[in-house]
């Protein structure tokens, strides 16, 4: 951790998937200075609903930022007497430099088919074929949904909104690919 | 339950030069009113199967029964008529005749199956108002983008009211725009009660417009999977930003 | 160069229609051309040979000793033009015979065969050294004579009795006299002195031959200022029949052969032409279908000019192969008439094998092809490799077609526009196959009119001088009334028309013209007038065609000729086709002949006999009655049979071949059409047309390329039947106009044939088309 800090936000790749949050919240308040709530509730706009964010994680997020110097308290208080919080300079090069750094963390591999696939693979009984079959059933109605999501979003103006759902669609396509290619696997055995 | 397409233990081998087994004791079944997806990879059999239903080619064994009609035992003639009259063909490169405008272009099914030429103009004239169309009635497939050509070729399909709606690959040569506007129409379709049978190695688009997602494999039916349109599913249900916060 | 000939050889190999197609329309075009030329060169070759073997005479006159003297013949050899002449000998057509048969020779008085002109070559024996003596020209077409040998023994026929002569040689002559038909008059030779006691001053007259050659003798225009620069030195109206000139002993020396050949040139010139087109187009089309071929082959690093050499390549081998195989065919099938030709006229038979002509066709067709090729090849040579590699076919030719919209508004199956749409889709390739095609429709024409008017000429038998079943020709020692009274009893005999063969002088025209004159229903025997009617009153007269054409003779007209210097003034009230007589002469009743020449008396009896009767049987009684003074021949009917049907057939089998050649273009064409619309037909059969559509639609380019062909390839037809028509009858003698044979009837059959060609062409294409598998077609861009 400390030697993750001496390395400034470079550290944040340690911190695997948090730093996206780390970094959205940086992010926002770079925009404008915003009070703790309502970062939690502009990043979940942002998102269109496919990130809840605890708003725990969100002020341990805000100390940290403030405690590595990115952030700062505005001194205003807001209804509630809670803190608002602005973006220092410090902050803005950081985010600068984080948004400039093309994401060369590992493949992340989440899903927790992968796991299911590699116990499986060890005892080979027919479990996995039929795995295979109800798993391919799940990912092409999540295709269908992301699609159907993704017009709706594409209806109600959020383009980038769309965007992230084609994400998902061919992130789906992939594990749809890897199921064949496991078929194709199983088959040469 | 009424079968539109009934397909049992259909079989097509190619022995010319190297025997290929094509489509392997193939059985399916698609109701009226579907919109089914067949998938598969350059090989699988996906386009053996699209030919053998729209009355292009003969299968080596098994029977296929279109809207009442058997293909295996029709004849040239009788499959031709059957194409024109029961089946609408879209396919991923339009194939529109380049030497006829738009208009008559819609219209040359209904006119080889006999239609009087106003009839024919009158009904290409409202599809083709229908897809938005009119204005180009006059102009030469050269003249208009790919999307507009396809949306010809769909109005074409039409034209003679088929029982079956085939789309091989009708994206496949369109940008994504175009692509997506093409298949809101097929969608469109199917609502209103087309069945429509789409052939596409694309899985996003097979199983982002099809009700039923069947997957060919090796000639195969590997899988047949129905699916849910409209599930008023939670943007969160569906996908993850992020990952598990630290 | 290696890489070039691989290319080649796979192309021919692998492109089987097209190499077909080009061996074919190579291998008729090849035949029809060997066969024209080998006639053409090898029929006149041995008159040419032999015409200047003897130093033959460009012209030779036939004068009347009555009116010129020797000293006076003498006097023209010097004159300007002339290169050399020979002396004047005595003349005179005077009968021989041996046994039965009779036959008329000018019998010429000559000291020596040598000379600077026209000598005789013997063929056996000697040259007369006594009276008594006589040597006889071989012939072929005089049946009993021929054959004589050196010491036959034969009579001449005159007033005063039957003079017996000695055969003592035969020889071969060029300088066959043109006397009173196409057939020449033979020569025989005497010592000086022994023509004039053969001579009446009547039917047998005494006279000079005198033979010149010119300076200038290649054309008929310069021969004929030759003659007139020799005419104008002599007295007028001193020749005793008309001049004989080389060109016509050169053609009428193998006339039927000259006719024949002539047709099948002008058929030859036509089927390489369509040979030429269909080559052109099949090229243009490899070129198109091999878009993508070529880009690579260029990428691969082969030279434009390499590329050339490819595409010419797979058209010279398919043609040379045609030629291989057409070039002896076409020398084979000269064979027999060559055979027929030096039977006819005593001249050595040919060998069929010309090897001038042969290699001239051969690097004719070489080249021919390699020219036709020329243009798609050096297109393919500057395709654009990368474009083509990345297109992967030819741009398609997507126009508009004007008539597909009026054909649709017309309300026409839609099948048919489109397929008449393609017709023109490629109007380069549209034009060579409308070429191809109007030449096979032209031809069509053509053989149809012909075929036609040779159909009635030789119905018309009286035309030809064959009306008659049997022809007695009388010499005076037997009288007029005695051989009427003995036709007259025969019981076979239904009518008989004596006449009488003149000369006489017309005003304005060089040469004398015949007039004949007949007692006796002529009609009933056949004779009939083209237009007008036959005569009827004294004075009137039927005259021939060729005669009323040059002295502008209409119907009503009249003209006065001179008879003997007698006066005689008739009213054209007919004119008739007369070939028998070349064309020319008048023919008038016997009672307008002895109104002026009352002395005169017929010498030629045409009888008709009674249907079923024996004609042989009766000219043999006939001759038997009275052998040394009569010469009766049976009309064969079968010769004349065996000439028409031998020219009929020649024009049937050219047209065929024509005809496949046009139907190999709608082929091609057709065939290249569908292959290029491959994918607009599969999308077609895809939305539900039936394999007759598909017909109906492949047959519908074929239909608008018969229809534009028609077009141009009629009236193309009438205009070249005409032209063919004026040459070939004008040379036998018979005007015929051929508009005459154009009737709708005809158009239509002609039309409805080249329908039927264009729909056979394209019927194996709109087969493939309808047969063809769709789903690959279907899926690829």
């Amino acid at each position: 951790m400390d030697i993750a800090y001496a390395y400034g936000p470079c550290i944040g790749h340690m911190y695997g998937g948090g730093m996206s949050l780390r970094f959205g919240v940086l992010g926002l308040l770079a925009e404008e200075p915003l009070h703790g709530y309502e970062v939690k509730q502009r990043f979940e706009e942002m998102l269109g609903g496919t990130w809840e964010v605890n708003i725990g994680s969100v002020y341990q997020a805000l100390q940290r930022l403030e405690r590595d110097g990115l952030v700062e308290a505005t001194g205003d208080r807001g209804d509630r007497g809670r803190q608002a919080y602005r973006a220092t300079d410090a902050g803005v090069s950081g985010l600068q430099e984080w948004l400039e750094d093309p994401d060369s963390q590992p493949q992340l591999l989440r899903e927790e088919f992968y796991v299911k696939f590699l116990l499986l693979g060890r005892h080979p009984n027919g479990q996995l074929g039929r795995l295979v079959n109800r798993q391919r059933h799940v990912y092409l109605q999540r295709m269908r949904d992301l699609a159907d999501q993704e017009k709706i979003a594409r209806e109600r103006g959020r383009p980038q909104l769309a965007l992230l759902f084609k994400g998902g669609q061919l992130h789906t396509e992939a594990e749809l690919k890897f199921l064949d290619a496991v078929v194709e696997g199983m088959g040469r055995d | 339950m009424s079968w539109l397409v009934e397909m049992s233990e259909v079989s097509k081998v190619f022995t010319g030069g190297v025997r290929t087994v094509a489509l392997d004791r193939v059985t399916l079944h698609i109701a009226t009113g579907e919109f089914t997806a067949v998938m598969g990879a350059s090989g699988s059999g996906k386009s053996t199967l699209l030919n053998l239903i729209a009355g292009l080619d003969r299968a080596t064994s098994g029977r296929i029964v279109v809207d009442g009609i058997d293909l295996t035992r029709a004849n040239e003639s009788q499959l031709a008529r059957y194409r024109r009259s029961r089946v609408g063909f879209v396919f991923q490169f339009f194939n529109l005749l380049s030497n006829l405008t738009v208009m008559e272009n819609v219209m040359v099914p209904a006119e080889l199956a006999g239609t009087p030429s106003a009839q024919a103009r009158t009904r290409a004239g409202e599809l083709l108002e229908e897809l938005e169309m009119t204005g180009l009635q006059r102009s030469y497939p050269a003249n208009i983008s790919g999307g507009q050509r396809q949306r010809v070729a769909i109005a074409r399909a039409l034209i003679n009211r088929p029982a079956l709606v085939l789309a091989d690959e009708p994206t496949g040569a369109l940008d994504s725009r175009s692509g997506d506007q093409v298949m809101g129409l097929l969608d469109e379709l199917n609502q209103r009660g087309q069945t429509i049978l789409l052939v596409t190695h694309d899985v996003k688009l097979a199983a982002g417009h099809g009700r039923r997602v069947v997957t060919l494999r090796d000639g195969r039916v590997q899988d047949d999977a129905r699916l849910q349109p409209q599930r008023a599913a939670e943007p969160g249900e569906l996908l993850r930003l992020g990952a598990e916060e630290a | 160069m290696r890489p070039v000939l691989t290319q080649i050889r796979a192309a021919v190999l692998r492109r089987r229609t097209q190499t077909a197609t080009v061996v074919l329309v190579s291998l008729l075009a090849t035949t029809v051309s060997t066969m024209a030329l080998t006639l053409l060169v090898r029929s006149t070759q041995p008159f040419d040979d032999a015409f200047a073997r003897v130093n033959g005479p460009h012209l030779m006159f036939h004068l009347d000793a009555a009116r010129v003297t020797p000293e006076q013949l003498q006097a023209t050899s010097t004159l300007p033009g002339v290169t050399a002449a020979g002396s004047p000998h005595e003349i005179a057509l005077v009968p021989l015979q041996r046994g039965e048969e009779k036959a008329v020779f000018e019998i010429v008085g000559r000291a020596t065969p040598g000379g600077a002109v026209d000598r005789i070559t013997l063929r056996d024996g000697r040259w007369p050294e006594r009276p008594g003596e006589i040597v006889l020209s071989y012939r072929g077409d005089l049946p009993a004579l021929n054959h004589v040998t050196v010491g036959t023994h034969v009579r001449a026929v005159s007033r005063t009795g039957l003079i017996p002569f000695t055969v003592v040689g035969t020889a071969l002559d060029v300088g066959d006299s043109m006397y009173e038909n196409s057939i020449g008059v033979a020569r025989a030779w005497v010592q000086p002195g022994q023509v004039a006691p053969l001579t009446d001053g009547d039917q047998v007259r005494l006279g000079y031959e005198m033979a010149y050659r010119f300076q200038r003798a290649a054309t008929t225009d310069e021969l004929a200022a030759d003659r007139h620069v020799v005419e104008a030195a002599l007295p007028p109206n001193s020749q005793l029949w008309r001049v004989t000139d080389w060109l016509s002993m050169r053609a009428g020396s193998v006339w039927l052969v000259t006719l024949l050949s002539s047709v099948i040139l002008a058929f030859s010139v036509f089927a390489l032409a369509a040979v030429a087109v269909v080559v052109a187009s099949v090229v243009a089309g490899a070129v198109l279908s091999s878009y993508r071929e070529i880009g690579i082959i260029k990428a691969l690093g082969f030279t434009p000019r390499e590329i050339v050499a490819i595409f010419i390549g797979q058209m010279v081998l398919p043609a040379l192969a045609g030629a291989v195989v057409g070039i002896p065919a076409g020398a084979l099938a000269s064979a027999p008439i060559l055979k027929d030709v030096a039977s006819e006229t005593g001249l050595p038979n040919q060998g069929f094998i010309d090897p001038v002509a042969d290699v001239t066709i051969f690097l004719g067709t070489v080249v021919l092809v390699v020219m036709a090729a020329l243009i798609p090849a050096i297109r393919a040579a500057r395709t654009d490799s990368v474009r083509a590699i990345s297109m992967g076919s030819a741009p398609a030719a997507s126009r508009r077609s004007r008539l597909a919209g009026v054909l649709s508004w017309l309300g026409a199956p839609r099948p048919l526009s489109l397929g008449a749409g393609d017709a023109f889709a490629r109007p380069a390739r549209a034009i060579l196959t409308l070429i191809a095609l109007a030449i096979g429709i032209a031809t069509l024409v053509f053989a149809f009119a012909f075929q036609k008017t040779l159909g009635e000429l030789a119905g018309n038998r009286a035309s030809y001088g064959y009306a008659q079943d049997v022809d007695v020709y009388r010499y005076p020692a037997f009288g007029d009334a005695d051989l009427s009274a003995l036709l007259a009893a025969q019981p076979e005999t239904s009518s008989v028309v004596a006449t009488r063969f003149l000369h006489v002088d017309v005003p304005g025209a060089a040469d004398p013209a015949p007039l004949v004159g007949m007692r006796g229903d002529a009609p009933g025997l056949g004779y009939s007038a083209r237009t007008g009617r036959w005569f009827a009153n004294p004075g009137e007269a039927v005259v021939a065609a060729l005669t009323a054409r040059d002295a502008h003779l209409r119907l009503g007209d009249r003209i006065t000729v001179t008879l003997e210097g007698k006066s005689l003034t008739l009213q054209v009230v007919g004119v008739l086709d007369d070939f028998s007589l070349n064309g020319r002469g008048f023919r008038v009743g016997w009672e307008t002949l002895s109104a002026v020449q009352p002395a005169v008396s017929p010498n030629d009896y045409l009888v008709r006999l009674r249907a079923g009767s024996d004609a042989k049987a009766f000219a043999k009684r006939i001759t038997a009655s009275r052998p040394e003074s009569l010469n009766v021949t049976a009309t064969d009917v079968n010769q004349i049979n065996f000439y028409t049907d031998l020219i009929n057939g020649m024009v049937g089998g050219l047209t065929i071949v024509l005809v496949l050649v046009a139907s190999a273009g709608v082929f091609n064409a057709t065939l290249l059409s569908t292959r290029e619309r491959s994918h607009d037909i599969a999308t077609l059969k895809a939305v539900g047309m039936t394999a007759r559509q598909i017909a109906l639609m492949v047959g519908g380019t074929a239909l608008v390329l018969a229809v534009t062909a028609s077009v141009v390839g009629v009236p193309l037809g009438m205009l070249l039947t005409g032209a063919i028509f004026s040459a070939m009858f004008e040379f036998v003698g018979v005007i015929v106009d051929p508009s005459g044979t154009f009737g709708p009837g005809t158009l239509l059959l002609v039309f409805g044939a080249a329908v039927a060609v264009a729909l056979a062409g394209s019927a194996l294409p709109a087969r493939w088309a309808a047969t063809a598998s769709v789903a690959e077609v279907l899926r690829s861009e």
